[in-house]
């Protein structure tokens, strides 16, 4: 069975918190060049480096991974602003 | 020189290695069978050379050789995938070429389609030794230059 291709917010979040895909890949535990891959979307994590990462980000793993690609975090806080003031 | 940088430019080096391995091979067997001169000389040492050249660039330089050869403990769930993806892929490969060889050598002998002498057996032989030898040690390492998108040696941290 071909696995399905999964999508994520490594590369923004990494950014935005201002660290080196050197520096995440020495906290969860793999070769940098993999958080590489896993930022271009071209290697889907076991769900023990998942857990990893999300857990890195101190995120829910629904707001890292996803199985369609993903909105903007700003476009989702807003959708879920509006749906708080409805 | 930028052979290295992009897979593009990696899968140029890992054809021009294996044609620089067939050219040294054949100029072997040339230079043995019938008789060895400048010219041949001049030509097996370039090929030499490419060979050598395109062996440091392609798998060397760029960390494939290590990558290839790298202990499961020292490798990432990623690496220990797409090495044992080569591994495999390889393993299909080596079979195929050696059986082709094989069948290629008893029809060449059964039907004495070249007449060889010792001397060409030994040349023959050894170049067919060499080759083969090669290939076992080079293809997965091949198949992940050929794959991979990024070198396992190149900085790739756009931080």
């Amino acid at each position: 069975m071909e696995s399905r291709k999964l999508h994520n917010r490594i590369a923004v979040l990494r950014r935005e918190r201002g660290v080196s895909r050197k520096e995440l890949a020495a906290h969860i535990g793999v070769n940098f060049q993999t958080v590489g891959y896993l930022e271009r979307e071209e290697y889907n994590p076991s769900l023990d480096l998942a857990f990893r990462i999300c857990e890195y980000f101190g995120l829910p793993v629904e707001l890292v991974f996803g199985t369609a690609p993903l909105k903007p975090l700003s476009a989702e806080l807003l959708a879920v602003r509006k749906q708080e003031g409805e | 020189m930028d052979w290295g940088r992009t897979r593009e430019a990696r899968r140029r080096g890992v054809v021009a290695n294996y044609v620089s391995a067939a050219l040294l091979a054949a100029v072997f067997c040339a230079g043995e069978y019938g008789t060895w001169n400048l010219s041949l000389a001049v030509v097996f040492a370039a090929g030499l050379g490419a060979f050598t050249v395109t062996f440091f660039v392609t798998y060397g330089r760029s960390g494939f050789w290590s990558l290839a050869r790298a202990e499961a403990g020292d490798l990432d769930e990623r690496q220990i995938l797409v090495t044992h993806e080569s591994f495999r892929r390889s393993y299909a490969v080596f079979a195929i070429v050696s059986l082709l060889l094989v069948v290629i050598v008893v029809f060449t002998i059964r039907f004495s389609l070249v007449g060889l002498t010792w001397r060409g057996h030994y040349s023959f032989g050894l170049a067919i030794m060499f080759l083969l030898g090669y290939l076992a040690q080079v293809l997965p390492a091949s198949l992940l230059a050929w794959r991979e998108t990024v070198d396992p040696a190149s900085a790739d941290d756009d931080s």
